[in-house]
């Protein structure tokens, strides 16, 4: 395989398998599922960000006419003893989750489950949940990095001691934990430097901003196992995490994942599914649980405020002689903001001699943290991003010239220890510099931005397996929910290794029995991994149909050969003798002859997973009377190692560009001095709609991974990382204002230009 | 000889940034080296292992070349 | 679901009454497009109420231009408005006005009488209404009345109709030669937004280009649609240049008492203002010149 290999199917862009039912509203969603005798389920939530639980009763709840049961933190096993197994997250970690869920001892956000009711209809149950009586002694809650670092902040958690401090505290703090990563020596490279730049850069916090509110049915049955469906990126990671939670032994519980709309991260954990399967076990029917818009915004994870500080320092031929980077994440509720991974790729685009990057993981009273699209790499890109623009336009240089001078490569040695294998930063910088959109003209109150960014993209564990119907067609399973065009890649890679129509392979999302393990749909890791098991599965069936033909034709295995669908006899064999190519198709209708169905499974824990690095121009229009920025022009270069489904990859650095425009210009929780959100809905949580974007154009660039049979490597997630800084430096550009602190939204930027 | 580079808490439990092991996998470099320092043991297990430059999740039974690098990374969480 | 304690769909305007008055003394909401109604009621804001529907009533449905008076019922919908070319050619600002609301779903549900009555500070549809200096037709127990438009909002949330009375339709006047209307907002998306500030300019000017009429009208800087006299006194009678016209603007931009909220500052509000003051009597003085 390498980048010039022409394939049949890999490459183009069939018409995508779910796009009907989808747009005429036949998909069935989390909350389209129903299933006999089913009630409904609705939680209640803490009314503050933080406080201690003195007592809750909900007798007089189950005295309201049809509720069937009620539950709060101690129907659960206690969290402490939670253990944490291999579904990716430790035992610390699963200790927060089981407390996330359902507040224990403390409430830590408002918004926070304290208790959750099933009744006969959706009415009943929210005016049962007013019927729960909950006292509270509450809490000077903690609501910014300042206030939960302050000496003598009030503390979340009495027994969290930092972690990754060269000496071991013994006071807890708010501070869960802190990274450093460093090289060379910062005074020397700052002393090289010929000029500095200096700035602190802010983000707010922002949601994933999913379509699709979070839903689940949970059924219990008498012989002690559950069935539940929910929309998730995961099945195997909600039963995993459920049965901790639950403290049930996970092979009681099956999870079936629902067509999804949109998770970016962050429907790889659990919130409704354990509440669903406790209200289902206590009230003996199947209990539906969905949230509404304002739930999934008061207490799903967004993704963390950050304050980053950097100082970079350059020399006049555009070289970086020395970064230090400072990085403050709120986690929310529980520990782990991407601070870790923040810090990971903050410098990794370029190869340097002299850096420091130290990374702050701090807890707040807000909701806990959640995965979002390459999690933590947009934070600390918007500020190197910006500060190397800021150099460049100090210097008079060209900011794709200065970002070629010190771009990562083959080999070199990325800020956390490892050598990079193959990676195409350097090929799309390159595309961007020759792409028309760098060169047209700009008119007054226009500007032009650019920035790079990289993601690592994830390899983790998949499973695939693939049957032979009797018709010849091919059916693949696989438990990897579709959230960007998974399942036509597995058809499209199914297709061209056994050499068949893509139309007549079928690619289908299973349940945790019926498929084997996966782990989420995440960490742009799909196409790579799931693909490798998909071409593993693919190759043991062309194994079993070269067996088939070779016994039809008294041959031995190895002197067949699979060849365009079809079983040949190889030169040798085939000289002299009259022996017809056998397809698939033939070889299926007679399987029952030869040995039976033909079928294959694969799993692997897929590794050499190559990294996605990607430049992107923007290009705004300021209105200067109003501050209100206009994208008028963007282009997203990518290296996709190999796209498999073209126009599916350009949806997905579309769909990141569009995201990390949203977080630039307009979107923020905006919170009141209690901790309550204030803008709880997607009036005021301001994303972009369809009128607010131009068409976004996309280059895929292709250096191929050497670790995947195509040469996939994931697409999904760095789109987001670029486009913060992309959108701030257009902005600088056009109306000579650098904007630091986001969003960038219009009063803020009239105001800055009117204090300019 | 394995050349393994330490990142974060590492760092502190092993005193330094950069070791040489002798270990040909990494199931027996782990071992060497939650020999050398038990404290450690659980988070080497957590930890993303970048080997010559790739990196791997769940890594164990991986077979280490003669001058193999390594390198222990904060894992890497999915969005 | 909300629910209702009884609703009506009635065919005529007597027959509305008749309803209306077998409601006596029970709470009474008039369902026009009802795409703020619904959302309020399924708030639990309006428990045990009757709803009047108003969309069967020919009066209040049809959009007609006579000779003298352009005439639009109160419940036709923002879609209908739209698609009327004679009406967008008479007056581009008060179908703009309506444009603005919502998506192309709400659109076909969206009324000037909701729009109205709703009486939200930042409804788009206000302004222009207000600024084509029109009457509406009030229908209730009392009987009918005939009131300035400019009359109805009384504070955010409140209008001056009493019990069970409702708007059946607006009545403008056919525009003189020389005049034309234009409303512009600031949201911060592009649409599917709620205003930070709208204005309307309603302008007459002679053949020299000299205006004779103004009237300019901004919401959502004050509880109700704020009539700005001030402005309109500064462009009567005067050419409407570069200079006059930023006067205007830094008239419009003290008026009033904006709000600080999360869609912007006071401060914010007030610059706002001013910009879409100037902008608005722009298109509407080079519509005018057109109009002739």
């Amino acid at each position: 395989m390498s980048a010039k290999t022409t394939y049949k199917w890999i490459g183009s862009s069939p018409v995508r398998p779910d796009g009907v039912d989808k747009v005429t509203g036949r998909a069935n969603f989390g909350a389209d599922h129903s299933e006999p005798g089913m009630i409904y389920g609705k939680v209640l939530r803490s009314p503050i960000a933080h406080g201690r639980i003195q007592s809750i009763n909900l007798t007089p709840a189950l005295q309201v006419p049809g509720v069937l049961a009620a539950i709060c933190g101690d129907d659960f096993p206690d969290a402490d003893a939670v253990q944490g197994m291999s579904s990716g997250e430790s035992p610390a970690d699963m200790r927060d989750i089981a407390r996330n869920v359902m507040a224990r001892d403390k409430v830590l956000y408002h918004g926070h489950p304290i208790a959750a009711v099933a009744a006969m209809s959706p009415e009943i149950a929210d005016e049962a949940l007013k019927h729960i009586q909950v006292t509270y002694e509450a809490l000077p809650p903690v609501l910014n990095l300042d206030q939960a670092m302050a000496k003598d902040a009030p503390l979340l958690h009495e027994d969290q001691i930092t972690r990754g401090l060269p000496k071991k505290p013994t006071q807890a703090s708010n501070i869960a934990a802190v990274l450093n990563l460093k090289r060379g020596d910062l005074e020397t490279g700052f002393s090289q430097a010929d000029i500095i730049i200096e700035e602190t850069y802010t983000t707010p916090t922002a949601h994933q901003g999913y379509i699709e509110p979070h839903a689940v049915i949970a059924r219990c049955n008498e012989d002690g196992r559950a069935a539940i469906w929910c929309c998730t990126q995961g099945p195997f990671v909600v039963r995993s995490l459920s049965a901790q939670v639950l403290g049930w032994d996970m092979g009681r519980i099956k999870v079936t994942p629902s067509e999804i709309g949109g998770g970016f991260g962050g429907k790889t954990t659990i919130y409704l599914e354990p509440l669903a399967v406790k209200l289902a076990e206590k009230s003996g029917r199947p209990v539906k649980m969905v949230m509404s818009r304002e739930d999934v915004f008061r207490a799903t994870g967004p993704t963390s405020a950050s304050r980053t500080h950097v100082k970079l320092g350059m020399n006049k031929a555009g070289k970086i002689t020395a970064a230090d980077v400072k990085l403050e994440c709120e986690a929310g509720a529980f520990k782990g903001s991407p601070m870790q991974t923040a810090c990971m790729t903050a410098l990794t685009c370029y190869d340097l001699e002299n850096f420091n990057i130290t990374g702050y993981d701090v807890v707040v009273n807000k909701p806990k943290a959640a995965a979002y699209r390459a999690p933590g790499a947009p934070l600390t890109a918007f500020a190197v991003e910006s500060a190397i623009d800021q150099a460049a336009k100090r210097l008079g240089l060209d900011p794709i010239d200065i970002r070629l001078n010190n771009a990562a490569k083959e080999g070199t040695v990325a800020p956390y220890g490892a050598k990079f294998p193959p990676i195409g930063l350097v090929e799309t910088l390159q595309a961007a510099k020759a792409h028309p959109h760098y060169c047209a003209p700009l008119k007054p109150n226009q500007g032009r931005g650019i920035a790079s960014g990289f993601w690592f993209n994830a390899g983790m564990q998949s499973s695939a397996a693939i049957n032979l119907n009797e018709n010849g067609t091919a059916t693949v399973i696989t438990a990897s929910p579709d959230i960007g065009g998974s399942r036509a890649s597995m058809a499209l890679m199914t297709a061209e290794t056994l050499g068949i129509p893509y139309a007549d392979v079928n690619a289908i999302v299973a349940d945790t029995e019926a498929a084997g393990y996966c782990d989420v749909t995440g960490g742009s890791r799909t196409t790579f991994a799931t693909g490798r098991a998909v071409i593993m599965a693919a190759e043991k069936v062309i194994v079993s149909l070269r067996e088939r033909a070779a016994a039809l034709w008294e041959l031995k295995p190895e002197q067949v050969e699979w060849r365009d669908g079809q079983a040949h006899p190889d030169s040798e064999a085939s000289a002299g003798a009259d022996i017809k190519p056998l397809s698939l198709a033939e070889l299926a209708l007679s399987a029952a002859k030869t040995g039976g169905p033909i079928s294959a499974k694969a799993s692997l824990t897929a590794q050499g997973a190559g990294g996605g690095f990607g430049t992107q121009i923007c290009d705004v229009e300021v209105d200067p009377e109003t501050g209100k920025t206009e994208i008028i022009r963007f282009t997203v270069i990518q290296d996709a190692g190999k796209a498999i489904h073209r126009a599916y990859v350009e949806g997905q650095l579309q769909g990141g560009a569009v995201q990390g425009i949203g977080w630039a210009l307009n979107e923020e929780y905006i919170y009141d001095e209690k901790g309550c959100m204030q803008n709880a809905s997607f009036l005021d949580y301001r994303m972009p709609v369809a009128l607010d974007l131009p068409m976004i154009d996309t280059v895929i660039v292709e250096v191929p991974n050497p670790n995947h049979p195509f040469g996939v490597r994931g697409v999904g997630e760095t789109p987001i990382v670029p486009a913060l800084a992309a959108v701030a430096n257009a902005i600088d550009s056009a109306v000579d204002a650098r904007m630091t602190d986001l969003p960038i939204n219009p009063p803020k930027l009239l105001k800055q230009l009117s204090t300019a | 000889m394995a050349r393994v580079v330490f990142t974060g808490d590492l760092i502190r439990q092993f005193g330094t940034s950069e070791l040489t092991v002798p270990a040909r996998s990494i199931k027996a470099l782990i071992q060497a080296l939650s020999q050398q320092c038990p404290e450690a043991a659980d988070t080497l297990m957590e930890m993303a292992i970048s080997i010559d430059g790739e990196i791997h999740q769940q890594a164990f039974l991986e077979k280490l070349s003669e001058e193999a690098e390594v390198c222990f990374i904060p894992p890497i969480g999915a969005g | 679901m909300p629910s209702a304690s009884t609703y009506s769909r009635p065919s005529s305007l007597d027959e509305a009454l008749t309803f209306i008055q077998s409601t006596s003394g029970k709470a009474l909401k008039i369902l026009a497009g009802g795409t703020d109604l619904l959302i309020q009621m399924r708030a639990g804001l309006y428990p045990d109420t009757a709803l009047l529907d108003i969309k069967n009533i020919p009066e209040t449905m049809s959009i007609t231009i006579e000779p003298n008076q352009v005439r639009i019922g109160a419940a036709a919908a923002a879609s209908e408005i739209c698609a009327n070319i004679q009406l967008r050619q008479l007056y581009p600002g008060l179908v703009e006005g309506i444009e603005y609301i919502g998506s192309t779903q709400i659109q076909s549900r969206a009324t000037f009488g909701g729009n109205l009555c709703n009486a939200s500070p930042a409804a788009d549809g206000v302004p222009a209404l207000i600024a084509a200096g029109g009457t509406c037709l009030i229908v209730g127990p009392e009987g009918r009345r005939i009131n300035p438009i400019s009359t109805i909002c009384t504070g955010p949330g409140e209008t001056a109709l009493g019990q069970g009375e409702f708007i059946a339709e607006f009545i403008l006047p056919i525009p003189k030669p020389g005049s034309a209307d234009a409303y512009l907002r600031f949201t911060p998306r592009n649409e599917m937004d709620i205003a930070v500030v709208g204005v309307a300019a309603n302008l007459s000017v002679d053949a020299d280009g000299t205006c004779t009429r103004a009237q300019v009208v901004i919401g959502a800087i004050a509880p109700t649609a704020l009539v700005a006299s001030d402005v309109a006194a500064c462009l009567v009678d005067q050419p409407l240049t570069p200079k006059i016209i930023d006067k205007a603007g830094e008239i419009a931009s003290q008026l009033g008492s904006p709000l600080t909220d999360k869609r912007g500052t006071s401060e914010y509000r007030h610059q706002i203002a001013g910009v879409l003051t100037k902008r608005a009597i722009k298109i509407a003085a080079e519509r005018a010149k057109k109009a002739h």
